[in-house]
Parts: structure tokens; C-alpha cells; sequence
């Protein structure tokens, strides 16, 4: 018996809480292969994730090799909705205000010259589905010609989300983990003014800068400068080949023809 | 190439039967991640069951029909063309290697597997059946339904009850190697002369003789205990002996709490979470058993 991505994915949503608890995705694949009576590999089931994942049906949390909970449909009492009135943010929520600071101010700071475009990709859904720490939430991509120098710049940045309570020194190691692929590693925290986990900000901040990776702390999520920069990170000598086999995978046929046209002066 | 049937018995209970055959079926597919499993729970206890699918998944296949004893007691009573393989349930198991479920499936025991038995004696009694004529039958079904498992699993593993059972000595005499679990005290090896005396030398009748010789693990090892030391002793000198009764596996799996956790555990656990401590001395007894098997 096979199966396509889209019927796994009808029955990934009946297996999951209603009141939006968090499944491993390790235990869904479990949970499917009982159910289906059918090993359900790991490249199958990730597809229907992400199939879901795109029409808004699911939401996905970092850690443990990922977690996917059901996603709140208008009026409905779902977990996404509880969420909002309660004080912690999930990941999946903080996609789209992280994604807006780094499309506005964060790419201000860049201070690119005028010719010269930045992409922004969220990528946390896309690579090697078994790859270990192979996914930043996002990657931004700049790419800058010169004067009077022959050639351009291309920087890669990539983004580690983490939540207020989902943030450790080992998130640090993922960022750091995620520049074998990239120039730049970023940690993005979000991290509310007075909450407790600010008692570790000190220790993260001090191994982000021992290992040259950037720390952006989300102060408020819902304002449109909510994020600051606490740690600047240092540029890696990551392999051209690497990098473009990654840009390769993560970025789409228009962004790559952008990014083409930037880098040979077409613009 | 054909699959291997493994039976784990003992005349005695509270050996470790099931804790060895679940740890086993686990570590064999954590082992290779292309080896495919089938579990077969004879024991009417359904412990093996239980542990492996859940009560809620086991009493949907009870309800369904999906156990062993449902099949015999359409085949041999109301003599039905009952087929053995659809009752199997694939992709068991809960516990997870490297991110990949284990690739266990099985086939349960419902709860009235003893009265079909006495029953299948009976109705082939009535229609003139000798004793003789009764173990050919079953075996006539063995050979018919569960043998062409092999072709099919990489490895077929029969969790024994305690005692012999008709249905029990086909499955051990068919099996290509027969773990007999022993906890290594006076009270436990009580009964492991009876039970290879019986199978192994009195004549097999119209069924086989067992092709290898009964392989004692030794369970529940506390090697800081005088009596476990001295059975041992005992067992090694009988594996050794001229014409030996047995053969002793060197893995000793020893009293572990890991052990009694991993069977009780309910959730969807990796199989590091599930054995912790033990996955050593289970990786040890695959490879033994691959080797006695003579796998790869």
C-alpha cells in the first residue's frame, strides 16, 4: 500500500490533540504507521507536513526534531487561539514578525548600497527532512557589486528562531551549527522585557560571542522595532561550493534568477 | 533469503519469556533497520501482546478476530478457509530507533487459546482423529500458514507459554533456534530437564526433531549471588559435556530495572529512552544469536 504526501496528510490531522498539545514528529510517524498499519518513511511524511504546514492547517514547534500541533481555525477554540491570550509565543507565531524586521530594519542596517538586493527566505521548511540542525528558520541573502572592484558580495545569513522558554546555550550551537552553510549565524530570541528567562540572557549572550554568532533579542513581537541587536556576528569562511549547493535547495527559481542578475550587474 | 523462526520457551513461567521476546524483537530491528519482524504471541496471556500494541489496539483485534486463536478455531473447528496472514497487524510497535519507528508487526493471542485447543482435540477426536493424526493436522497447518512467514519476515519470534502446549511444540520444533529463558537458581531449573527431555530426546512422532539444541539464556543474572554462580556453573558443565542437552549463551542478561520499565512503558519511547542500561547486553545477544543463526 503507498500513499501520496496529500492523503497521508488527511490523516495526519485527525491523529492530532484538538486542544492543540504539541506532537513530536517522531511520535505522528508512529502514530500514522499504527494506524495505517504501514511504515511511514521519514521523506513521505514530512511532505504531507508540509503540506499542511503551507495551507495554515498545522503549526510546527523547533526541538527534539520538531513538533506539529493543530493550528486555530477561525472561531474556533483551538490551541492558537488560547494561545494568544496566553503569555508565551509559540515559534510559529513569531515567524512573521521576524520575518518583517528582517525585510525592514535589519536589512536597513545592512546598509547595502543602492544597487544591491537582499532576499529573505523562510527556510524552515525546506532541506535534508533528517538532517540535524540543516534548517534556519530563515536565511537572507545579500548581494552588493562594487565601484571600482571587479565582481560582487554575496553574504548568507541564516536564523535560528527560539521561543522565550525554548532558548539555551545549545541554541547557540544550532546557530552556530547552521553557518557550515552560511557567512553569518543569527540567534533570534524572543525575550519580554522582565520574564524570567532573562536570567540566562547573560550566559547565551557570552557563547554567542565566544563563537561568533549573532544574537537579536525580540523584545516585543507585536511592534514593528521590537527586535534588537546584542551581539554583531563574525563573518565564517564557509566554502563558496557549499554555499551555493545550499542557496541551490533553499531558494526559488524567481529568487535565484534575482540573485543572478545582482551579482552579474543586470539589475 | 528465508527468514528465521525463533521460539523463546520454558516450561516454567515468570522466567523472563516476554521481557525476552519483546527486548529481542526490539534489538533485532534496531539492529538493522531493513530487518522486518513478526511477533507471534501463543501465550493466552497476551503479555507479549499487551506490551508490543497496547490494550486498546489488542482489544480491537480480539473484536476483530485478528488473533491466533480465532484462526485455528475457524480452520481445524468449523473448518473454514481462514488465511493466517491478513490477521497480521504490521507496524506495531511504538518505540522509535534514529527517528524510525521499529519495523515490528505481529499476531496476538486472544484469551481463548487454550479452550480452542482442548476443543480442536476434541471435534478431531470425534471424527476419529488419533493422536498421531491430531499432531499432523496441526502441523499440516503450520507448514501451510506459518511457514511460508519466513519468506515474508526477516525473523518470525514465537513467545511460548509455560508448559507444552500442542501448539507449543509445533512452533518449537519448526523454529530454527530455541531460546530457553532460565533464571539461574534451584527453583527455575527444576523444570529445564523435563522440558529438553522432552522435546529434544524422546521421538518427535510425525512431527520434526528441533534442528539445533536448546540454547539456555540466562536471565534475571545477579552475579553477586552465590546460587546464580553455582547454576551457572552447573549449566556450563552440562553445555560442555560429551553429549550435551543444551547450549548456554554467553550474553547473561541481568536483573535490571531498565528491563521491568521497558515493558510497562506506554508512551512512544526511542529505544535508548526503553533500554537505557541494557541496549549493551541486548546488542550483545543479537549479535550471538545472528551468529549462532548464522545471519550475514
Amino acid at each position: 500500500m503507498e500513499f501520496t504526501p496529500e492523503a497521508l496528510a488527511s490523516h495526519i490531522l485527525p491523529l492530532l490533540p484538538r486542544d492543540g498539545t504539541p506532537v513530536l514528529n517522531r511520535v505522528m510517524r508512529v502514530m500514522l504507521s499504527r494506524q495505517l498499519e504501514h511504515q511511514i518513511g521519514p521523506e513521505i511524511y514530512f511532505a504531507a507536513r508540509d503540506i499542511l504546514l503551507k495551507k495554515g492547517k498545522i503549526g510546527r514547534l523547533r526541538g527534539q526534531n520538531g513538533q506539529i500541533f493543530l493550528a486555530a481555525t477561525n472561531g474556533s477554540q483551538q490551541p492558537a487561539a488560547a494561545a494568544e491570550t496566553a503569555a508565551p509565543w509559540p515559534e510559529v507565531k513569531l515567524m512573521q514578525p521576524l520575518q518583517a524586521y528582517l525585510e525592514g530594519g535589519f536589512r536597513q542596517g545592512l546598509d547595502l548600497p543602492p544597487d544591491s538586493v537582499a532576499i529573505v527566505q523562510d527556510t524552515s521548511a525546506k532541506g535534508p527532512a533528517r538532517g540535524l540542525w540543516a534548517r534556519p528558520d530563515f536565511i537572507l541573502v545579500s548581494a552588493m557589486r562594487f565601484k571600482y572592484l571587479p565582481g560582487a558580495q554575496v553574504d548568507v545569513h541564516s536564523f535560528e528562531l527560539k521561543t522565550e522558554t525554548g532558548c539555551s546555550v545549545l541554541s547557540v550551537h544550532e546557530a552556530l551549527a547552521q553557518t557550515r552553510y552560511t557567512h553569518f549565524g543569527h540567534l533570534v530570541w524572543h525575550l519580554p522585557e522582565g520574564t524570567k528567562s532573562e536570567a540566562k540572557l547573560a550566559e547565551i549572550e557570552n557563547h554567542c560571542a565566544e563563537h561568533g554568532i549573532g544574537l537579536i533579542r525580540m523584545r516585543d513581537p507585536s511592534a514593528g522595532d521590537g527586535c534588537e541587536i546584542l551581539v554583531d556576528p563574525v563573518r565564517k569562511s564557509t566554502l563558496t561550493t557549499t554555499i551555493e549547493g545550499f542557496l541551490e535547495t533553499r531558494l526559488t527559481e524567481a529568487q535565484k534568477s534575482v540573485l543572478i542578475r545582482a551579482t552579474q550587474g543586470q539589475r | 533469503m528465508a527468514g528465521k523462526m525463533i521460539a523463546i520457551a520454558n516450561m516454567k513461567g515468570g522466567v523472563g519469556k516476554t521481557t525476552t521476546v519483546v527486548s529481542l524483537a526490539e534489538a533485532l530491528a534496531a539492529d538493522d533497520p531493513t530487518a522486518s519482524i513478526l511477533v507471534v504471541d501463543l501465550d493466552p496471556q497476551a503479555s507479549a501482546s499487551a506490551c508490543l500494541a497496547g490494550d486498546g489496539l489488542l482489544a480491537t483485534m480480539i473484536e476483530e478476530g485478528r488473533t491466533i486463536d480465532a484462526f485455528l478455531a475457524l480452520r481445524l473447528i468449523t473448518r473454514e478457509p481462514a488465511r493466517l496472514a491478513p490477521r497480521i497487524r504490521h507496524a506495531v510497535s511504538r518505540t522509535t530507533h534514529k527517528g524510525d519507528p521499529l519495523k515490528i508487526s505481529f499476531l496476538p493471542c486472544g484469551p481463548h487459546l487454550r479452550l480452542v485447543e482442548r476443543e480442536i482435540i476434541y471435534n478431531l477426536t470425534e471424527r476419529e482423529y488419533s493422536m498421531r493424526a491430531i499432531e499432523g493436522q496441526t502441523w499440516k497447518l503450520f507448514e501451510q500458514e506459518f511457514l511460508p512467514l519466513k519468506e515474508a519476515y526477516t525473523y518470525v519470534i514465537f513467545d511460548c507459554p509455560p508448559g507444552i502446549s500442542p501448539l507449543t511444540e509445533i512452533a518449537i520444533r519448526a523454529s530454527d533456534l530455541v531460546i530457553v529463558p532460565t533464571i539461574p537458581d534451584r527453583v527455575s531449573i527444576l523444570g529445564l530437564d523435563a522440558f529438553c527431555q522432552i522435546i529434544w530426546k524422546e521421538p518427535p512422532g510425525v512431527l520434526p526433531k528441533p534442528r539445533l539444541l536448546p540454547h539456555v539464556l540466562v536471565t534475571r543474572w545477579q552475579k553477586n549471588v552465590k546460587q546464580h554462580q553455582d547454576i551457572l556453573a552447573q549449566l556450563k558443565v552440562e553445555a560442555k559435556a560429551k553429549d550435551p542437552g543444551i547450549c548456554l549463551l554467553n550474553t547473561r542478561v541481568q536483573q535490571a530495572a531498565a528491563l521491568a520499565g521497558a515493558l510497562a512503558n506506554d508512551g512512544a519511547p526511542t529505544f535508548k529512552q526503553k533500554y537505557g542500561e541494557v541496549i549493551s547486553v541486548l546488542d550483545q545477544l543479537v549479535q550471538e544469536l545472528k551468529g549462532v543463526l548464522r545471519v550475514n
